[in-house]
């Protein structure tokens, strides 16, 4: 896989799973 | 009429993101990050998904929330309530209508995807699964006017899917609420089959490379960001009454703003691991074929009907993944399906009054007889036609006046006021500018430029009758019939 690839795949899957981690967190902390 | 609630948190965020994801997310986001720069569309996407997507969703829940009502009976108290007193009851009809019809033509690929869960268990595409489709299953004929003959396999197909229907929503939110611990868990299950099948094949790296690797110039242009708008709007299910009507059937003191993050991201996250499942079965096939993804790249019907079972016939157990990958298409329809279809039941339960399991059966047999259409020798066509035009004009027409509805007449700041006091996370004044300007502006320009596009030249070189009857046609209607719905307002809730 090309270095460009990595990269995007690295920032897809730190905003994506990073916000739902977030929100996650979030809804945690309430409880 | 007060209508069931959820019973828990996990049954509204399961049930809203089985409504957005869809088939969409398998069969068309993969071919459009690919046909945009792949990476860099992923990027604008993204950017999409946070500006406009996350804030119409949040509007949706805000209006249902507040209103506790239906679409047409939340709007019209939108309209009750603001400073310029205007009946919007027409906007929700109109939204509940273009949802319905897009039910009519969902379901019929549900049926499609439902009978090749049984042609699989003997492959019965055989070697040659674009004939076996087309010709065998479709009955597909030379043109839209030609109807041809009723493909009785669809029927019993979309007849099952209607049952499926409305058995998941045969008491509201408190049989969604069970129903989606299934329909949402298993295709995530199953992609999750399909990624881990996808990647373990040779070339997979190939079709991934082809699916991240960016092609930076495409951010500069302006079909890319019309597209990732696109698919951010169809994916979130907004714009169809949907997600007012969810809202609605929350109990007091919940959550919205980090639902709505969290649903949004869940529903981006599943299309981009899709594209993981697709784009490395779809390297394998190439490599098969000593040719590259770009030659074997397909999207829609053809990709899950004619490409897919192709590859599936080099794989060993065929029959199992033949069997495993249409259930899997039919589990992530079924809740985006059915949650169209209480939108709208909601709507008449608010309106009439009349009993919830009645309603339930009667808009489904109006559903199954309209769907006939779609399972003709032209059925294809048609869907087609109706696809483009709901999803086009029906859509942004929503999108747009509900962003003005909220951001100008309403207010934005008054609802993002209310959506705080009743979330564990705030959302910024950014919200307001997303309402006032960016949503309406970028949804009028969409518009403008389909609408554009239609004058220019038929949709799909359809002749001009087939595109009046299929789209003009048929959203005027459901303009006038949301207009006359309207007329009588509603009572007034104690």
């Amino acid at each position: 896989m090309s270095g460009q690839a990595i990269v995007i795949l690295i920032i897809a899957c730190a905003v994506l799973f990073g916000g739902i981690i977030q929100a996650l967190y979030y809804a945690m902390k309430k409880k | 009429m007060q209508e069931a609630k959820w019973r828990s948190r996990v049954s509204f965020v399961l049930a809203s993101i089985g409504s957005a994801i869809g088939l969409g997310n398998v069969w068309r986001f993969p071919y459009i990050a690919h046909k945009y720069g792949g990476g860099a569309f992923l990027v604008a996407y993204i950017v999409v998904l946070i500006l406009i997507g996350i804030p119409m969703l949040l509007l949706e829940f805000s209006i249902g929330y507040k209103f506790k009502g239906s679409a047409p009976y939340s709007l019209f108290k939108v309209g009750r309530e603001s400073t310029k007193k205007v009946n919007l009851e027409w906007l929700g009809w109109f939204a509940i209508l273009v949802g319905f019809g897009i039910t009519t033509y969902y379901t019929v690929v549900m049926g499609w995807s439902f009978d090749y869960i049984f042609y699989s268990i003997k492959t019965a595409w055989g070697t040659n699964p674009r004939e076996f489709f087309f010709n065998k299953v479709l009955g597909l004929t030379d043109g839209v006017f030609n109807l041809g003959k009723i493909s009785w396999p669809v029927v019993a197909g979309l007849f099952a899917s209607w049952v499926g229907v409305v058995l998941s929503i045969w008491k509201g939110a408190k049989t969604v609420g069970k129903v989606v611990y299934g329909t949402v868990i298993v295709p995530w299950l199953l992609l999750f089959i399909f990624v881990i099948r996808g990647v373990t094949l040779p070339g997979a790296v190939q079709g991934i490379d082809y699916y991240l690797s960016p092609v930076w110039k495409e951010l500069l242009r302006l079909e890319l960001w019309h597209a990732a708008i696109s698919q951010v709007f169809f994916s979130l299910s907004v714009g169809f009454g949907i997600m007012i009507a969810y809202a609605s059937f929350l109990p007091e003191k919940q959550d919205i703003v980090n639902n709505a993050m969290l649903i949004a991201l869940s529903d981006a996250t599943t299309a981009f691991i899709a594209g993981f499942a697709v784009f490395s079965t779809l390297g394998y096939y190439a490599h098969l074929q000593g040719t590259t993804v770009a030659e074997v790249m397909k999207s829609g019907p053809e990709l899950a009907f004619v490409t897919y079972p192709t590859i599936i016939n080099h794989l060993p157990l065929a029959p199992v993944f033949g069997v495993l990958f249409f259930l899997m298409l039919f589990t992530l329809a079924i809740d985006s399906a059915f949650s169209l279809v209480e939108a709208g039941v909601a709507s008449l339960l608010d309106k009439c009054g009349t009993p919830r399991e009645r309603t339930n059966i009667g808009v489904a047999i109006v559903g199954l007889l309209i769907g006939i259409l779609y399972t003709t020798g032209a059925g294809l066509y048609w869907l087609d036609i109706v696809d483009h035009f709901m999803n086009h004009f029906g859509l942004f027409v929503v999108a747009f006046l509900e962003s003005i509805v909220i951001g100008w007449i309403y207010g934005a700041e008054k609802m993002r006021n209310f959506a705080n006091s009743v979330s564990e996370r705030s959302i910024g004044k950014w919200w307001n500018i997303s309402i006032k300007y960016i949503v309406p502006i970028f949804s009028l320009v969409i518009f403008i430029s389909v609408f554009v596009e239609r004058v220019k030249s038929s949709y799909g070189g359809y002749p001009r009758l087939a595109e009046f009857l299929g789209g003009w046609f048929l959203v005027s209607l459901f303009m006038v019939i949301s207009i006359v719905l309207s007329k009588k307002g509603f009572k007034e809730r104690g």
